[in-house]
C-alpha cells in the first residue's frame, strides 16, 4: 500500500525545503514586522496576523545556511500558538509517497528528517516538532 | 398571425409596459397624479390583452388592480407605502408570469397560484373600502338630510317631532364616524392569542359583554405610563381586561397618547362611571364587540373549560397554578429587591482605573512567569500557579463588569440611516440583529465611528437611487443589514447592503492608477486581497466612491480586530468586522526609537523632559542628568535595547522609576499617551528581558511594551 503525504515546498536562498502540510495553517506575504530587541538571533521579529501577535522566525542559523531576503511566511500551529517561518518564496504543495523519502546524509542538519527528489532537485523535509522545540526552548 | 405569434406579441408588449410601470410607480409614490392615470391606462391594456388570449389569471388580477387604482384616483382609497409596494410586487409577479409564458407557452400552476393570492389581496382592499364607502355614503346622506331640514326649518315648524329626528340624525352621524375610527384603529386589539381568547370566552359564558374602549389622554410620557396603569386598575374593578394595545410591556415605549382596551363587562353604565374617574383623559370611546369578530363561535363557547362539573378539578388546578405563579413572582421580587441592594453605582472612571490596574497586574504576572522559568524553585512555581489563576479570574471579572449590550449603539442607527439616506436621496430599510450581544464599553465606544462610516459609505456608494433600483428590477427600497453575533472571544459585526457591489477589476485598475502599489503586485492579487485595497489610505473609486475606509480599518485594527469585505456585483456589499469582546488595556506612553514605536506603561513613568547635550554630565564614567535637584543616571534607550543608534537624536528623556530609583531614558521622540490593548507575546517570545507584551497600533503594526523593571541597564 502506498502511504501518501502532502508537503508544502518552499525556497530559502535557492534551496528547497518542505514542511508536512498537516502542520501548516496558511501562507502570508510578509508586509512589515517589528524587530524585537534582545531577542535570540532566529527571531526576526513579530507581526500582526489579523489581530494576533505572531513571531517571525528565520531558519538560517538553525539550518546553517546564509541569511537572505524573505518575502513570505509559512504559518505553523504549535501548541495552539501561531508561528511564522520566513521563506524566500513558497513553491506549492506536492503529493509524495512515503516510500520516496530517503534518509538524509549523516552529516546534514539534525532538523532535516528526510530528502525527496522532485524534478531533478532535492527537497529537504524539515522536522517541524524539532524545529519548534528548538525555537521555543531557546532562552537568553 | 398564429396563436403563438399573438402570445409573443403580448409578451413583448407587456414587458415594455412593465418597464414603464416601474418608472411610473416611483412617480406615483411621489404623488404625481398624471403618472397614476398612465398606470391605470397600462393596467387596463394588460387586462384587455390578457383577456383576449384567455390568460384569465392575469386578466382577473389586472381587473382588480384597475378597480383599486380607480378608487385611488377618485380619492376613495388612500395611497400608502404598503399599497405602493404591493403594486411594485404586481409588476415583479407579472414579469415572472411572462417568463413562464415565454418558456412554456402557458402559465404554470405555481405562478397561477401566486397571481390568485395577489388578486385576493386586492379584493380585500376593495371590500374594505366598499364597506367604508357605504358608511360614508350613509353619513353623507344623513348630513344632506340635516342640511335640508335646517334650510327649510321655517316651513316645517308645524311638523311634530322634527327636533327629535334632527337630534337623532346628528347623533347617528357622529356614531358612524366614531365607529369607523374605532374600527380602523382597533384591528390589532382584536387579534387575540389563545389564552386571551379563552379568557374572553369564559367571560362571555359568565354572561359578560365584550367592549372595545379607546382612551385618549392629554399627557405625554412618562406620565402617560402612569395614567395607563391607573386606567387599567380602575377598569379592572368593573370587569375582566382581556387585552390592551399597547400592552403593559410596551406602554413605556409608546409615543401614542391613545390606549385601546378589550374587556368584558356587565353593564356599560358601570364602565362609563369608572372611565370618568381616570385622570387626564381627553376623550373616550366605547364600542360593543361581537364575539364572532374575535373568533369566538358557538363551538368555541361549548368547548371552553369553565365551571362545568368535571371542570372543578381544572379550576382547582388553575388556582393552584396561580398561587404557585404568585409565589414565584414574589420570590423573584424578593430576590431582585435584595439583588438591587447589593448593586452599587460605580463611576466609570474608577472602573477604568481598576481595569488598568488589572492590566498592570497581568504584565507583572508574565514577568514573574519569565523569572520562574529561569530559576527552578518549586515553591515559586507553586505560588505562581495560584497567583496566575487568581489574576486571570480577577481579569475576567473586571472585564465582565465592563460589558454593555450593542443595543446602546444599535438604537442610534435607525435615525442615522434615515438622515443619511435622505441626504443622498436613497430609500433604505434597516434590519438590525443581535442587539443583545455584549462588548466591552470602550470597544463599543470606539466602534461607533467605524460603523457609522460604513453605513454612510454603503448608503452613499453602494445603494442605488430608487429609480435605478427599479430599473434593475430590484426592490425599490434598499436594505441595510447590520448583524452581530458572537464567535468565541470575538464579536462579528456584519454591515451590508444590497446595492451595486464593488467591481474588483475596477478597484485593481484604480489602485494602479493611484499608484498605491506596483501594478505587478496588484495584478497577482486574489479577489479578496484586491478588495482590501479599498481600505488603503488615499483610495477611492471615481468621484470619490468608497473613500474613507482606511479610517475604519485603522480603528478596527487598533481594537485588535480585523476587517473583511465581501461583495457580489449588483447584489451585495458586506463588511465583516471581527472585534475582540474585551481587551486588557493599559495606559502607556508611546515613544519613538529610530523607526520603531515602543510603549512604556504609565505606571513606571514619572515625567518626560526635553534634553540638550549640555544638560548631560559625566560622573564616574556614567552619564547623569539633573532632575529636581537630584542627579540621576541617564541611559540612551536605544543602547539599552541593543539597537543601532542611527541618528543619535536623543532629544527627550523619559524619567522612570525602576526599583524605587529614578532613571532617565533617552528617546528620539515622545509621541502620545494612550490606552493600549495588551496582547500576549506567546511562549516563543516570553522570557525576553525588557519586553512584557505587545499591542497593535493604528496602522496594524506591532508595538512592543517595555517592561522597565526587567530592563537591564548598566
Amino acid at each position: 500500500m502506498r502511504v501518501e503525504m502532502h508537503i508544502l515546498v518552499f525556497d530559502i536562498n535557492g534551496r528547497l525545503f518542505a514542511f508536512d502540510l498537516n502542520y501548516v495553517r496558511e501562507v502570508v506575504k510578509i508586509k512589515e514586522y517589528t524587530r524585537v530587541p534582545n531577542a535570540p538571533e532566529h527571531i526576526l521579529g513579530v507581526f500582526n496576523l489579523r489581530g494576533q501577535i505572531v513571531p517571525l522566525i528565520r531558519l538560517s542559523n538553525i539550518l546553517n545556511i546564509p541569511d537572505t531576503e524573505y518575502s513570505e511566511a509559512v504559518i505553523l500551529v504549535y501548541d495552539d500558538e501561531l508561528v511564522g517561518i520566513a521563506v524566500s518564496s513558497v513553491k506549492g504543495v506536492l503529493r509524495i509517497s512515503k516510500t520516496d523519502i530517503r534518509q538524509p546524509p549523516t552529516k546534514s542538519s539534525e532538523f532535516i528528517s528526510g530528502i525527496v527528489k522532485w524534478n531533478e532537485r532535492l527537497i529537504s523535509i524539515l522536522d517541524v516538532g524539532k524545529i519548534l522545540n528548538k525555537i521555543s526552548g531557546n532562552e537568553i | 398571425m398564429t396563436g403563438k405569434e399573438y402570445l409573443q406579441l403580448f409578451i413583448d408588449e407587456t414587458r415594455e409596459y412593465l418597464l414603464t410601470l416601474n418608472e411610473l410607480l416611483v412617480k406615483v409614490r411621489e404623488g404625481d397624479e398624471n403618472s397614476l392615470k398612465e398606470v391605470l391606462r397600462l393596467i387596463h391594456s394588460i387586462k384587455g390583452n390578457a383577456a383576449m388570449l384567455e390568460l384569465n389569471a392575469i386578466s382577473t388580477l389586472a381587473h382588480k388592480v384597475e378597480d383599486v387604482l380607480i378608487m385611488i384616483r377618485d380619492g376613495r382609497i388612500r395611497l400608502n407605502n404598503a399599497l405602493i409596494s404591493k403594486l411594485f410586487r404586481i409588476v415583479d409577479l407579472l414579469s415572472e408570469a411572462l417568463d413562464a409564458l415565454e418558456k412554456n407557452g402557458r402559465l404554470n400552476e405555481e405562478i397561477e397560484k401566486k397571481l390568485r393570492d395577489v388578486t385576493s389581496q386586492f379584493e380585500k382592499v376593495l371590500s374594505n373600502s366598499n364597506k367604508r364607502k357605504l358608511e360614508e355614503e350613509i353619513s353623507s346622506r344623513a348630513e344632506e338630510a340635516l342640511e335640508f331640514i335646517k334650510q327649510h326649518k321655517g316651513r316645517l315648524d308645524d311638523l311634530p317631532g322634527l327636533d327629535k329626528v334632527t337630534e337623532e340624525l346628528t347623533s347617528t352621524i357622529s356614531k358612524i364616524t366614531e365607529a369607523r375610527d374605532t374600527e380602523s384603529i382597533g384591528d390589532e386589539l382584536l387579534k387575540l392569542g389563545d389564552e386571551e381568547r379563552r379568557k374572553a370566552a369564559l367571560a362571555i359564558k359568565r354572561g359578560l359583554h365584550l367592549y372595545k374602549i379607546i382612551l385618549k389622554f392629554n399627557v405625554e410620557q412618562p406620565l402617560m405610563t402612569l395614567r395607563y396603569f391607573i386606567a387599567l386598575s380602575k377598569l379592572g374593578e368593573v370587569g375582566d381586561i382581556i387585552k390592551s394595545v399597547p400592552s403593559g410591556d410596551e406602554i413605556s415605549k409608546s409615543k401614542s397618547k391613545e390606549v385601546k382596551i378589550l374587556m368584558a363587562i356587565k353593564k356599560l353604565a358601570e364602565l362609563e362611571d369608572k372611565v370618568k374617574e381616570i385622570p387626564d383623559l381627553e376623550s373616550y370611546n366605547t364600542l360593543r364587540v361581537n364575539p364572532e369578530d374575535i373568533g369566538i363561535t358557538e363551538d368555541v363557547l361549548k368547548n371552553v373549560k369553565g365551571e362545568g362539573t368535571d371542570d372543578k378539578v381544572m379550576a382547582i388546578e388553575r388556582i393552584l397554578r396561580e398561587v404557585e405563579e404568585r409565589r414565584e413572582t414574589e420570590g423573584s421580587n424578593s430576590y431582585s429587591a435584595s439583588h438591587k441592594m447589593e448593586e452599587v453605582r460605580v463611576n466609570v472612571k474608577s472602573l477604568d482605573k481598576l481595569f488598568n490596574l488589572v492590566g498592570e497586574l497581568v504584565l507583572i504576572k508574565s514577568r514573574l512567569s519569565a523569572v520562574a522559568a529561569r530559576h527552578d524553585i518549586p515553591i515559586l512555581k507553586e505560588v505562581l500557579a495560584t497567583f496566575s489563576r487568581l489574576v486571570s479570574e480577577l481579569q475576567d471579572e473586571v472585564m465582565r463588569m465592563r460589558l454593555v449590550p450593542l443595543q446602546y449603539l444599535f438604537k442610534m442607527i435607525p435615525r442615522y440611516v434615515s438622515e443619511t439616506a435622505s441626504k443622498y436621496g436613497k430609500e433604505v430599510d434597516i434590519l438590525l440583529e443581535g442587539e443583545e450581544i455584549t462588548l466591552d464599553r470602550k470597544v463599543l465606544e470606539e466602534l461607533s465611528r467605524p460603523i457609522f462610516t460604513l453605513i454612510e459609505v454603503l448608503i452613499r456608494d453602494d445603494i442605488e437611487k430608487p429609480e435605478e433600483r427599479v430599473k434593475k428590477g430590484k426592490d425599490k427600497i434598499a436594505t441595510l443589514h447590520i448583524k452581530a453575533s458572537r464567535e468565541g472571544n470575538y464579536v462579528i459585526i456584519s454591515v451590508g447592503s444590497d446595492g451595486r457591489g464593488i467591481d474588483v477589476d475596477e478597484v485593481k485598475k484604480r489602485a494602479i492608477e493611484l499608484g498605491l502599489m506596483p501594478a505587478s503586485v496588484i495584478e497577482k492579487m486574489s479577489n479578496e486581497e484586491a478588495l482590501l485595497l479599498v481600505t488603503m489610505p488615499g483610495f477611492s473609486l471615481k468621484n470619490g466612491e468608497f473613500s474613507g475606509l482606511d479610517a475604519v480599518k485603522k480603528c478596527v485594527e487598533s481594537l485588535g480586530g480585523s476587517l473583511e469585505i465581501y461583495t457580489v456585483l449588483d447584489a451585495e456589499t458586506k463588511f465583516l468586522l471581527k472585534i475582540p469582546v474585551s481587551m486588557a488595556t493599559l495606559r502607556a506612553l508611546l515613544i519613538r526609537l529610530n523607526d520603531e514605536v515602543y510603549a512604556i506603561p504609565m505606571s513606571s513613568v514619572i515625567t518626560t523632559l526635553k534634553v540638550n547635550e549640555e544638560d548631560l554630565e559625566y560622573l564616574g564614567g556614567y552619564r547623569v542628568i539633573k532632575y529636581q535637584n537630584q542627579v540621576i543616571p541617564f541611559h540612551n534607550l536605544k543602547e539599552v535595547l541593543g539597537m543601532p543608534n542611527e541618528k543619535c537624536e536623543r532629544n527627550y528623556a523619559v524619567i522612570v522609576e525602576k526599583r524605587g530609583k529614578l532613571l532617565a531614558l533617552g528617546v528620539d521622540e515622545i509621541l502620545d499617551q494612550d490606552d493600549i490593548v495588551v496582547k500576549p507575546l506567546g511562549k516563543i517570545l516570553s522570557g525576553i528581558r525588557g519586553i512584557s507584551g505587545a499591542t497593535v497600533l493604528g496602522g496594524g503594526k506591532v508595538c512592543l511594551i517595555l517592561d522597565i523593571q526587567s530592563l537591564v541597564v548598566n
